[in-house]
């Protein structure tokens, strides 16, 4: 059923160009070089530590790894870390 | 960050979350919708973060509820500053009285001088300012205007020829000049007295001359009535008028002088007038713009009549770039009236004598009225009333050398 419904979201996005963030509930992430990520559309934290930040998305996880975090503005579904960042990664659930 | 801008002048805090997986405890708080910034994990167990003073009850309750321990580390913002301030610096809330006595003190008049006038006058005008609120002690911006006080003074005091007023800082200075009154003892060129107007002549009084008309004369205008010869002017000659004989002839001639008057009266009219309901208002104006400072009722009259009277504010010898205005709405109503044609007659009758009284001055009496003519139209009545009036006619009239004698 859920993978029906996935289906119909990507054919709504390729066939009327509707933005796909917005159709497909996927996160957003935004990157000031290695000082800033800036996260949309995620479903809340589930780890965060001094260097490591994990955000909870329909799909799984993205894992930011870094060093002297801090979270500059945290709305429900908007995020803004600083610090240094080395990696990003998803991981699927 | 303009975020964090507002949130400093609403205040906010940094708090201390304490608890295995503090973030989670931020997760919650996020999700009530409160909005967090500054988050950091100082270690495993304890999370530091910001929050706007508002929500500070609801985190607190929230920590409550669950197993998470809340300690407020810091406060920021101007309503902490405030309270600071008002707790601790007693030096800065000092300064603010100081500053706000400093400003009432500049508006207010500390001495009144009157310079120019002998001491009793200089009593007389004190008292009459004093009257209107013109005295050391009193508010500045209560004052009328230097201009206002002048005339006011000018009309209360008929002694005073001149005054100048100048608010000069925290002082009244008032300037002016006495009249004095002198009996300046003329030396009139000879002249006669001529009739100025046709009438009958009542009433003679000679202080001068000699009368050349008796009572119940008719005379017509330009009519010798006293002559400034003293002998019989048609039997002397210039060689004669040389010896003395040539006066200024004085004296009153009343005769009874007769005036056609035309008044209008309408029979209907409207009329405003004030109700006696008022209300004050005061602005403060920054810029032209208004602010209201006093008053705040709103006006609910059906008309109305809106004065404005700006006050200027001082700091000690500054005028301040605002001033008090204070906005007086009178209450008004419009009254149409009607009156009877008797009414309006009587009113026509008194309108056309005190046009008449301005006319001929105080020493003119009015002896008796007749109507003339009375029309009603356009809801008019229009009267010709014919009036006879006692009065002096008596003119002077120089003599010249070669002047032709009646």
């Amino acid at each position: 059923m859920k993978k029906i419904h996935q289906r119909l979201r990507e054919i709504l996005v390729h066939y009327f160009s509707l933005p796909s963030d917005a159709v497909m509930e996927l996160p957003r992430i935004t990157m000031l070089g290695d000082l800033h990520v800036y996260v949309e559309n995620h479903k809340g934290i589930a780890i965060f530590k001094n260097d490591l930040l994990r955000l909870n998305t329909p799909n799984g996880f993205i894992q930011i790894n870094g060093s002297s975090f801090k979270i500059k503005m945290m709305l429900p579904e908007e995020l803004l870390l600083e610090g240094k960042i080395e990696h990003v990664t998803f991981l699927p659930k | 960050m303009k975020r964090l801008q507002i949130s400093y002048l609403l205040g906010y805090v940094t708090v201390q979350v304490k608890g295995i997986m503090p973030e989670r405890f931020i997760q919650t708080c996020v999700n009530k919708q409160i909005a967090i910034w500054n988050i950091e994990k100082t270690d495993q167990h304890t999370c530091i973060a910001s929050l706007a003073k508002k929500d500070i009850q609801t985190i607190k309750d929230l920590a409550h509820e669950s197993e998470y321990s809340l300690k407020i580390i810091e406060e920021k913002g101007i309503p902490y500053i405030y309270k600071k301030l008002l707790r601790q610096n007693y030096l800065l809330v000092g300064i603010i009285i100081a500053i706000v006595s400093l400003f009432f003190l500049s508006n207010i008049v500390w001495r009144v001088d009157i310079t120019g006038f002998p001491k009793e006058l200089e009593q007389k005008i004190m008292k009459t300012l004093k009257g209107y609120g013109v005295y050391p002690g009193a508010f500045m911006f209560r004052i009328d205007s230097s201009s206002q006080l002048q005339q006011q003074l000018l009309h209360d005091i008929p002694e005073l020829l001149w005054i100048g007023i100048e608010k000069r800082g925290t002082s009244v200075q008032l300037e002016g000049v006495e009249k004095i009154i002198v009996d300046k003892e003329k030396e009139v060129p000879p002249q006669h007295l001529v009739a100025a107007k046709d009438g009958v002549v009542q009433k003679i009084f000679v202080s001068k001359g000699v009368a050349r008309v008796g009572t119940y004369d008719y005379v017509k205008k330009g009519d010798l009535l006293v002559s400034g010869y003293l002998l019989d002017d048609t039997a002397i000659d210039e060689d004669v008028a040389e010896e003395n004989k040539l006066v200024a002839a004085t004296g009153e001639v009343i005769a009874r002088t007769w005036y056609e008057v035309d008044v209008t009266i309408p029979l209907k009219g409207n009329d405003e007038q004030l109700t006696g309901k008022q209300l004050r208002k005061f602005y403060l104006n920054i810029f032209n713009i208004d602010i209201p400072i006093w008053n705040f009722s709103k006006v609910d009259f059906d008309l109305e009549k809106k004065e404005t009277i700006e006050h200027p504010l001082f700091f000690l010898n500054w005028q301040l770039p605002f001033t008090l205005v204070e906005n007086i709405h009178s209450e008004k109503e419009i009254r149409s009236w009607e009156r009877s044609k008797k009414l309006a007659h009587e009113i026509g009758k008194k309108q056309a004598y005190q046009e008449l009284r301005l006319l001929l001055g105080k020493n003119a009496t009015i002896i008796s009225d007749k109507v003339l003519h009375e029309a009603i139209e356009h809801d008019k009545v229009i009267l010709t009333l014919y009036i006879t009036v006692e009065e002096n006619i008596a003119k002077p009239q120089p003599i010249m050398n070669q002047t032709e004698k009646d």
